[in-house]
């Protein structure tokens, strides 16, 4: 392979966007804060939101990576032509973004502002200055990319005051505790996830003598593995029983879980389906003997990986959830 | 020198098809390969019953003996650190004890080396058989005795399925994983001549038993690889549970051990508690034979007097291989892969070789902790495309005896090739 060898386009293209742009997906119209429409959030304050753009990220990926790929290598490895010619497309790309896969990604980031507030937790959110979770960038080895990132736009937090940020997925909890404080000095910000806040103080939730059902869990393997320090397992079940939500265990979960692929989506999407293709099947597997025909999980990552494999290989009758909107959707009857 | 036919030339005759690996020169190519494997829902099927099979198998393991295989483990990986970080004085003392109980001892600095020291040994016309090891395939040990107009046959069942049917081994223990019976029992039809019935697989391992007994009996010289090396006092441990290595190391005039530097430990206790280690996290309970060779075979039986090839071999070579591996033992991340005891265990609870199996990896080591070593042994570059569609969800690292952090590993490969490439 030495002498052949070539870096695969999706670094080049991680790399030029997030250089220049100081955000890969080169997100210029509030696409980072758009989930948050109409919820009258407050911009900012010592307590934030932070998704870290990446339900966003998961909702424009498929535009972005296919302009992306489609012009890349059109110039050789002029940066400037093609972020040229990409700039010009995701700026008449983006906004084309259908409802559905939008609502997606959206409404599970509303569900966990709607139960925050249900619980009467203030909080603000940064909107368009929602720093990114460089997910991506530690992944791939571009430690570069993610300290020029970091340095510059770590110092947005303390320019807005922010003391506490609450995440909502693995990889902004990750980005919080893993990454960011490697490159930033003196890191002391509160890291919490939005579980935490909320089982703190479940009991304001509405108390409804809601139906029991059976719900098959998938565990992200962040949450089993990597960041098991947060007990989000534990805690995505005890919020799964209150809304009524029986668990149901697939073989292989918590610890043990087998990931099912997300990470290397964005690498090569055809192996990543295939993976998302045995992990449903996993998760399939226990509904024949409980009857159960819904899922649920806590990572964007996953859900978009699985929702995937549902749509190509999973029956009809299954639905998926992540977590957050699945109570809302129980609690409230929707995220609206 | 004897005119044979190679055991690749009788292939050919018969029609007998062998999978080819394509050596991808781009991720983009690697990619599309693998794409095509994974295609074909017959091994993805044969992949995760073997998979499911091992896990279950393990866990009836670790059910009846956690506490010691969790003690045990933490034993070896300090074993292996000291191993590793003495690693030029091991092979110094390995090397005056082999010698002093007669044994040649060969050090070969690259794959091209090792060959050569080999090929010398064995020279042409002769009839090999060999069992299992990677340390072989490395250095590609087989097309190049054959090259040199060698008979040449795996023992292994497995591998002598993958020798046949190609296009490489796919785990360190379930060589022969992606294989379906039919496919085997279209091979042995065509070897033998005689029907052979898919369902019968008893049968079909006598077939094969057959056709290797006589190879064992006319063989000129055996190769294996090694589990384990206890420095002092040179010995060689082989793990097995089909006999053939047994066979091997023990029929033939000629005994040549080829294996890694870092499978030295300093004594016969390191070595025989690294055995152990194996043995468990392969999900065995127990293996059939445990192989421990001290050098040629010898007898005194006639007034004392010392006489070497008594009823074994009667000369008995090891080769040690470089090849990457003392460079990686200075590098401090890269190191940590040469803890690795080659279980295996590792790999049935990746999801990415629980899709793709052996087709993922280096050139001959599979799986997560395969693309480090294809990164020791090829270099970095080799095991680019490979790193990147690890998950780096840490399944691995929680599996590994030896804790590897694989992916911390991997995630420095790449970081390593970004810096110079981007």
């Amino acid at each position: 392979m030495s002498s052949m060898f070539e870096v695969p386009e999706i670094i080049y293209i991680l790399k030029y966007t997030g250089l220049e742009w100081l955000n890969h997906m080169g997100f210029t119209e509030g696409e980072c804060g758009r989930w948050a429409e109409g919820l009258n959030i407050p911009k900012g304050g010592d307590t934030i939101l932070y998704p870290g753009c990446f339900e966003m990220e998961m909702a424009y990926m498929p535009i972005y990576i296919k302009n992306a790929k489609e012009i890349w290598g059109k110039w050789g490895y002029s940066k400037e032509k093609f972020l040229k010619e990409l700039r010009k497309r995701l700026d008449i790309e983006y906004p084309k973004l259908g409802m559905e896969r939008f609502s997606l990604f959206a409404n599970p980031l509303r569900a966990v502002a709607k139960l925050l507030k249900a619980i009467d937790y203030k909080f603000g959110f940064l909107y368009e200055d929602d720093l990114l979770t460089c997910a991506h960038y530690d992944r791939m080895g571009l430690d570069d990319l993610t300290e020029y990132y970091i340095r510059n736009k770590y110092k947005l937090l303390r320019e807005n005051g922010v003391k506490t940020v609450i995440t909502t997925s693995p990889m902004s909890a990750a980005a919080m505790l893993k990454v960011y404080p490697k490159y930033v000095d003196n890191f002391d910000l509160d890291v919490k996830f939005y579980l935490d806040v909320i089982l703190d103080k479940i009991d304001l939730l509405p108390k409804k003598n809601l139906p029991k059902e059976p719900v098959v869990v998938h565990d992200c393997h962040n949450w089993g593995r990597t960041l098991r320090e947060l007990d989000v397992p534990d805690k995505l079940r005890s919020l799964l029983e209150y809304v009524g939500g029986i668990d149901i265990e697939p073989r292989y979960n918590r610890e043990n879980v087998h990931c099912c692929g997300a990470p290397s989506g964005m690498v090569d999407s055809a192996t990543v389906a295939l993976i998302g293709k045995n992990r449903l099947y996993e998760l399939l597997e226990p509904m024949k003997s409980t009857g159960a025909k819904k899922i649920v999980m806590a990572c964007p990552n996953c859900f978009n990986t699985l929702y995937n494999a549902l749509v190509d290989f999973g029956p009809e009758d299954v639905k998926m959830y992540d977590i957050a909107y699945y109570a809302a959707t129980r609690l409230f009857g929707g995220v609206d | 020198m004897t005119e044979r036919t190679t055991f690749r030339e009788l292939l050919n005759k018969l029609g007998i098809e062998r999978e080819k690996l394509v050596k991808p020169l781009s991720c983009k190519e690697y990619y599309e390969f693998l794409h095509e494997i994974e295609e074909d829902e017959d091994k993805a099927e044969a992949i995760l019953r073997t998979s499911e099979s091992y896990i279950k198998n393990f866990n009836a393991t670790y059910s009846k003996y956690g506490n010691y295989m969790k003690s045990l483990a933490e034993e070896v990986r300090k074993i292996k650190e000291y191993s590793i970080n003495h690693i030029e004085e091991l092979i110094k003392i390995t090397k005056e004890n082999v010698e002093k109980h007669h044994g040649s001892f060969h050090y070969a600095k690259t794959a091209e080396e090792a060959r050569k020291i080999i090929g010398g040994i064995v020279g042409g016309g002769k009839l090999v058989v060999k069992s299992k090891s990677l340390t072989t395939e490395e250095i590609k040990l087989v097309d190049h005795l054959e090259d040199l107009h060698n008979e040449v046959y795996e023992t292994d069942i497995g591998e002598f399925l993958v020798q046949a049917l190609g296009p490489r081994a796919m785990h360190y223990t379930s060589v022969s994983l992606h294989l379906t019976r039919d496919r085997v029992a279209k091979l042995l039809e065509k070897l033998t001549g005689k029907k052979v019935d898919s369902n019968d697989i008893s049968r079909m391992i006598s077939l094969i038993r057959e056709f290797l007994r006589e190879k064992y009996i006319a063989a000129d010289i055996g190769i294996s690889g090694a589990n384990a090396i206890a420095a002092d006092p040179g010995y060689i441990f082989i793990i097995e549970n089909e006999n053939n290595a047994r066979l091997t190391t023990g029929l033939p005039p000629v005994y040549i051990a080829v294996t890694g530097i870092e499978k030295i430990v300093p004594t016969y206790l390191d070595a025989a508690k690294v055995v152990d280690v194996i043995v468990k996290y392969a999900g065995y309970d127990a293996v059939s034979y445990i192989n421990i060779i001290g050098g040629p075979s010898k007898t005194g039986d006639i007034e004392k007097k010392i006489v070497y090839g008594a009823q074994g071999p009667k000369e008995f070579h090891l080769v040690l291989l470089d090849n990457g591996r003392l460079e990686a033992s200075k590098d401090p991340v890269l190191k940590e892969a040469l803890y690795c005891l080659r279980c295996g265990a590792c790999m049935f609870v990746c999801p990415v070789f629980r899709r793709l199996a052996g087709y993922w990896g280096g050139e001959t080591y599979m799986g997560g902790i395969g693309i480090i070593w294809e990164a020791i042994t090829h270099g970095l570059e080799n095991a680019y495309c490979q790193g990147l569609l690890c998950l780096q969800d840490y399944g691995c690292m929680e599996q590994c005896p030896m804790k590897i952090d694989e992916v911390k590993l991997i995630k420095e490969i790449i970081r390593r090739v970004n810096k110079q490439k981007l």
